[in-house]
């Protein structure tokens, strides 16, 4: 049975999380572990991921988890750092700017040290909170994004409703 | 590690092995832990539990039903003591309160500090 996706149309989410929301989906597409049948669903409002009446997501890091089939402990420091730190600032309303771009410079410096294929979801997680958070620092650190990325990012573009797609703070 | 979390890793609770969709869950449910949205996702707790005897659709607790009780329990002990909608705060978390109510047992939650639950109480019928 395929499974049903449906990005994240931004109903009552700051704009940088359904970007990030987003950009997880079109990740979690393009890097889908192999045999995975997906279909877009355009009708709902997502984000989703659904299998027949008894298996639903509706959390983006799950999501692109389920789709490479990575779950790897989750109880390391760079996971920790991306939803704690960086996802939990995506979801505040007022962040002042100076401390969201301090946090991206730390995922950075620590984490976020190479882009190297295969990457693993908890990269991929970590990757997609900076740049949301601050698309310009990430870019000056990667000026050349691996393919699969460049194709998840156009497609999450695309994909995030206009009014949703400022992802600047 | 907090005390809850550690009276229920002394419980002799087998410890379940966790099929490809049981580990999305987790890994869904810590998400939302970890990034401060349980109180915004209850809704969707709800309805875990209104399919699904636990949040991982286990048959028994795991680690993750209990980190939610933490943060779950001081809330909806809240919102039955400040509304004066009971019938229709309860009808809206029902399976919540289902699982609150059996995890503050297992978890033997003292007396005082329970979630003392109207069982009497005719709630409306549910729309799926």
């Amino acid at each position: 049975m395929s499974l049903a996706i449906s990005f994240d149309k931004g109903k009552g989410h700051a704009q940088a999380v359904t970007f990030a929301n987003n950009f997880k989906i079109a990740l979690g597409l393009e890097y889908a572990a192999k045999g995975t049948k997906t279909t877009v669903n355009e009708d709902n409002v997502g984000p989703a991921l659904i299998q027949g009446e008894s298996f639903r997501l509706f959390d983006s890091n799950a999501i692109l988890r389920y789709l490479l089939n990575d779950f790897a402990p989750q109880q390391v420091d760079e996971y920790e750092y991306a939803l704690s730190s960086l996802e939990h600032l995506l979801h505040q309303k007022q962040v002042p700017k100076e401390h969201a771009d301090e946090c991206v410079d730390k995922a950075l410096n620590n984490y976020l040290t190479s882009l190297e294929e295969p990457l693993s979801a908890t990269r991929l997680i970590s990757f997609v909170n900076a740049y949301s958070l601050n698309p310009d620092a990430v870019k000056a650190r990667f000026p050349q994004l691996p393919q699969g990325i460049s194709k998840a990012l156009a497609s999450a573009e695309k994909s995030t409703p206009r009014s949703a797609q400022k992802v600047e703070r | 590690m907090s005390e809850l979390v550690n009276k229920f890793q002394n419980l002799s609770l087998e410890k379940p092995e966790l099929s490809k969709e049981q580990q999305a869950f987790a890994a869904q449910w810590e998400s939302v832990l970890k990034t401060g949205r349980t109180q915004e996702q209850l809704g969707e707790l709800n309805l875990q539990l209104r399919d699904n005897t636990f949040a991982l659709a286990t048959y028994q607790p795991t680690l993750i039903d209990v980190q939610l009780f933490e943060v779950v329990f001081p809330l909806i002990k809240e919102s039955i003591f400040s509304s004066k909608d009971v019938k229709g705060n309860y009808a809206k978390q029902r399976h919540v309160l289902r699982w609150l109510d059996y995890l503050q047992r297992l978890l033997q939650i003292p007396e005082d500090d329970q979630l003392k639950l109207n069982y009497d109480l005719e709630l409306p019928r549910e729309v799926i």
